[in-house]
């Protein structure tokens, strides 16, 4: 434990604060007249979308809806039949170490520790690394855990090392591909409530896809609902943070989304 | 894994052993329990051997009243005692030296082969439309058919020998290298490449170690084809090592030096696997923890 030890003092009035606001802002999103197909399916077509820095868009749809393939498209991990998708002005081909992507599960490498994992494709020296990866894992919570392997941890505990490994590169763009949808509902609010702080302190634009009606108001600026490869409503939530699902408007807010969703 | 079948669920671990007088009168009618789980532990180390004890007993006692002939089978004293000579004369050390060394640079060269071929057809879809279907007909011909062809090619020296464990070997570890490579999760590639690894990285952070379970079952079972074709290459034609040994003693009717020589086989063989096995865990170990 007193390998840490500096850190805890350090940071001790704020252990589980999120990190100190950092200058760099979020990214600016720009997708105009997309079209992705996988062969003679299209997924995405006629698709445009404009997200201001520093918003956090969450991205409603049935399965099937193109969602996830909105999100790997602006992780680079796909490149658009035609169109653009632009990240700050560039293809999102070329900011691929500006965007970080968390999917539903972890991948973490079971072969390596979890501060190995946390480290994974950074470089400078073996105290700097080691330095920054304890800092990101006390943001998440999980200070003293960096010498387990990945399979001694729980599912919640699995996404909380992956959120840390993604905020380590200080993104600007943030893609969160359902990352709590495998996740029990106790450690799911626990972890939307991480999130939530650690956006709130980081300025960077985060792009959530989930099928979680409430889960998507808790967290995001805006709603985007889609259907068919089409946005079908485009909401802004202007609830006060943090959001609290008892609160009368966000039931409203809940029902007119749903609604919307189930097509009636 | 395999201690769970020994010395798992130890129910006189939590539970008290009721003492059949008052314990407090009598304390040192109680076993402690920490003795007791050592007795267990060491039961466990002692079980697997007790079958091949009983067999040698049984066997002394045969040859001693003479239901077996030594001709057939001599009495495992004589083969400690002609072990012990040969030890003595530094003619056994020299003979499982050179069958060792043999075994093992044949290994070498076709394990080492065998990796580099599986790397590249496992990785390069277009070296493995080129090269598998070559690969797959010539592994289905047995090493030792190869025989007659390898003393035509090579003699009958140690080129002739060394060939033919690393043809052997060869293709275990191949096969197991490809299939590891190709079962490597995709998704695992994809987290690593989006965080900047690539080319070498990639294979030390993900591809290698994601396949290394697959690749060591091949080592483990190429260990153990290597020493098959090391007997029969050895027998064949050799001036020395375990092989020439056990030949030469079935001239002169020591039926001793051949079982002997068996016996060496079966323990280098041991050996091996154990050696493997160290590997497994050292590689494998957050498979273990």
């Amino acid at each position: 434990m007193f390998k840490y030890s500096r850190f805890l003092v350090h940071q001790e009035p704020s252990q589980l604060e999120p990190f100190a606001p950092v200058a760099s802002r979020g990214a600016n999103l720009d997708i105009k007249q997309l079209k992705k197909a996988f062969g003679s399916r299209v997924v995405l077509s006629d698709f445009d979308l404009t997200i201001e820095p520093g918003q956090f868009v969450a991205v409603i749809g049935r399965s099937g809806c193109g969602k996830t393939t909105l999100l790997r498209l602006l992780a680079g991990l796909e490149l658009p039949t035609s169109g653009s998708v632009r990240i700050d002005g560039f293809d999102a081909g070329t900011q691929r170490s500006q965007t970080r992507i968390m999917f539903q599960d972890a991948r973490l490498l079971p072969w390596r520790t979890v501060s190995q994992n946390v480290a994974i494709g950074l470089k400078g020296s073996k105290t700097e690394v080691q330095e920054k990866v304890n800092e990101a894992l006390m943001q998440v919570g999980l200070e003293g855990r960096g010498d387990d392997w990945p399979k001694c941890l729980s599912g919640g505990q699995k996404q909380r090392v992956a959120l840390a490994r993604a905020l380590l590169h200080r993104p600007s763009l943030l893609l969160l591909d359902e990352p709590l949808g495998a996740l029990d509902a106790l450690t799911r609010l626990e972890t939307q409530r991480l999130i939530e702080r650690i956006w709130s302190a980081h300025d960077f634009t985060t792009l959530l896809v989930t099928h979680d009606v409430s889960e998507a108001i808790v967290l995001a600026d805006r709603i985007i609902l889609l259907e068919e490869g089409r946005v079908l409503m485009d909401e802004k939530v202007s609830l006060p943070r943090p959001r609290n699902q008892g609160d009368p408007q966000f039931a409203s807010l809940e029902r007119d989304v749903l609604s919307h969703l189930m097509g009636c | 894994m395999r201690k769970f079948l020994f010395v798992s669920e130890n129910d006189h671990g939590d539970r008290p052993i009721k003492p059949y007088v008052d314990a407090g009168a009598h304390p040192s009618l109680r076993l402690p329990h920490e003795i007791k789980a050592r007795l267990k532990k060491f039961g466990a180390a002692i079980l697997p051997w007790i079958v091949p004890l009983m067999i040698m007993v049984i066997w002394e006692i045969c040859s001693v009243t003479g239901w077996l002939s030594t001709r057939v089978l001599p009495e495992p004293l004589a083969v400690f005692k002609a072990g012990f000579r040969l030890l003595v004369s530094g003619e056994l050390w020299l003979h499982v030296r050179i069958s060792a060394i043999r075994a093992l640079s044949g290994f070498a060269i076709g394990a080492t082969l065998g990796l580099l071929l599986g790397l590249l057809t496992g990785s390069f879809r277009a070296v493995e439309v080129i090269l598998d279907t070559t690969i797959q007909m010539i592994r289905n011909i047995p090493a030792l058919a190869l025989i007659p062809i390898v003393i035509l090619w090579f003699g009958i020296d140690e080129a002739a020998k060394l060939f033919l464990i690393a043809f052997g070997v060869f293709f275990a570890v191949y096969i197991n290298t490809f299939h590891g490579i190709r079962s490597v999760d995709p998704a695992l590639i994809e987290m690593g490449k989006s965080y900047g690894l690539k080319g070498f990285s990639l294979y030390q952070e993900i591809i290698i170690p994601g396949a290394i379970a697959s690749i060591l079952v091949g080592i483990r079972y190429a260990l153990g084809s290597m020493w098959v074709i090391l007997i029969v290459a050895e027998t064949i034609s050799a001036q020395s090592g375990i092989g020439y040994m056990t030949m030469n003693a079935r001239e002169f009717l020591q039926t001793d030096v051949v079982l002997l020589g068996i016996l060496l086989y079966a323990g280098l063989g041991k050996l091996a696997d154990v050696g493997a096995r160290q590997l497994e865990r050292h590689w494998l170990k957050w498979h273990y923890a």
